[in-house]
């Protein structure tokens, strides 16, 4: 067990490359700035302050919010988003998006029900708050500050879909898989629009899994294992692309079938294991080299 | 201890902690958004189905279901928060009675009281539809 520990220990502080910390910030920055964009976060301040609920980092601002200033919390996090892409101040760019993201949905999630939709995205790219990015000479420098990052992410993310996983055993047992439960998330999320819940995109395929026992007890099945399994698939290089391709089918099925959006879970897997998928010299993509007074290219 | 070395010491706390803090929350069952349990669907679900819905109850007798027409999200997730309503004070419980009538377009001067109703459900298999089949009244608050 002991070596076992170490193992993993010295896998995670290994040495990785500058321009792997790079990618992953801005594939994050990109996911984030996508969530930020296609919201209206206006609609947090038609909530009354008597309907706000739970307990979130923003608890500590109990009014409602103007419009004008969630906007400004938006544009704000867009421009800290171009910014990360741009590679330009990355790490306080980087904090500002974070920041906006977070504040943003944790009051949109404040009316009652623990939202979960955002809360991968959040967590993972908490760990680039910490990560410092290779200055700019220095892109494929290989040292232990740039490896662990991306290792953290990636242990992150193993570990929130065990632990949604290892819940549903805890708290359903066998029984989650092996009862009609599927029937029936399925059928409430069929009449979700009774409750001002989205419909769901494929309503027709739905009914058909929800009416066949073996169909609807092998979607849980395969989503259980899926997240129980889920460290196998991250821990090893060439399997990571499988995982971000079933995590993407899962959630998809959920939006198809429950109108659930959980998009963003998928894309900050993308976001993370696409790059770590790679070979540790190969970049996802090719800087642009800099180039010096005198034309001749920067090392 | 050279910059290798401090840099791995900086990854290691920063990791460990943040999974630490990952698991004591599931253990725990602790919501600290973004911290969470991540309870996704983990209860089985079953035929056995109830809903809550509240229900204005108007000066010229008639009764009108709160937040149906509700299409903002931030909203209508307010739905959440109907169970806790029978175990508030007075005070709070009238609160938030008025503030779900104003987000419904229900003018309270029109209300007598809000009731909050828990109401049974039955799936038809042939008709893929939720009948109601039963409703109990969990709570009535006078305005």
């Amino acid at each position: 067990m002991r070596r076992l520990w170490a193992r993993v220990d010295e896998r995670l502080v290994a040495p990785g490359p500058g321009f792997r910390v790079v990618e992953i910030q801005v594939l994050l920055a990109a996911v984030v700035a996508l969530r930020l964009a296609t919201r209206d976060w206006t609609q947090i301040a038609e909530r009354p302050a008597a309907l706000r609920d739970g307990l979130t980092v923003m608890s500590w601002y109990t009014g409602t919010p103007p419009p004008w200033a969630l906007v400004a919390v938006q544009v704000v996090g867009l421009a800290c988003a171009l910014l990360v892409v741009a590679q330009r101040r990355p790490r306080l760019a980087f904090a500002g998006l974070w920041i906006a993201y977070t504040s943003l949905t944790a009051l949109w999630g404040s009316s009652g029900k623990v939202m979960h939709n955002d809360v991968l995205t959040v967590l993972v790219a908490a760990v680039f708050l910490v990560a410092a990015g290779p200055p700019r000479d220095a892109w494929a420098d290989v040292r232990v500050r740039y490896g662990w990052p991306p290792r953290t992410a990636l242990a992150v993310i193993a570990l929130v879909y065990v632990v949604s996983g290892a819940q549903k055993l805890v708290h359903s047992g066998p029984g989650w898989v092996f009862s009609d439960n599927m029937t029936w998330i399925l059928r409430l999320g069929l009449s979700a629009h009774l409750s001002g819940g989205a419909d769901p995109v494929a309503q027709d395929l739905a009914r058909t899994v929800a009416d066949h026992g073996w169909m609807s007890a092998s979607l849980a099945g395969g989503a259980l294992l899926l997240e129980l399994t889920a460290p196998l698939w991250l821990a090893v290089r060439r399997t990571r692309l499988l995982f971000v391709l079933s995590v993407t089918l899962m959630h998809g099925s959920i939006w198809l079938f429950i109108g659930l959006d959980y998009w963003a879970w998928p894309m900050t897997v993308a976001a993370v294991a696409v790059p770590m998928a790679l070979a540790p010299d190969r970049p996802l993509w090719r800087r642009r080299r800099a180039v010096s007074a005198a034309g001749a290219p920067r090392r | 201890m050279d910059d290798q070395e401090r840099e791995a010491r900086v990854g290691r706390i920063v990791t460990w902690s943040l999974l630490a803090v990952l698991t004591v929350c599931a253990v725990g069952g602790l919501e600290l958004w973004p911290l969470t349990a991540f309870r996704l669907f983990s209860e089985v679900r079953t035929a056995d189905q109830s809903r809550l819905e509240l229900v204005a109850e108007h000066l010229d007798g008639t009764d009108e279901p709160l937040l149906v027409a509700e299409t903002n999200p931030v909203l209508v997730t307010t739905d959440r928060q109907f169970p806790d309503l029978p175990r508030e004070p007075e005070e709070v419980q009238r609160e938030m009675v008025l503030a779900w009538l104003d987000v419904s377009g229900v003018d309270p001067a029109t209300v007598g009281s809000v009731r909050l109703d828990r109401i049974a459900r039955h799936y038809d298999v042939d008709t893929h539809t939720w009948a109601d089949v039963g409703r109990t009244t969990i709570v009535d608050v006078d305005l």
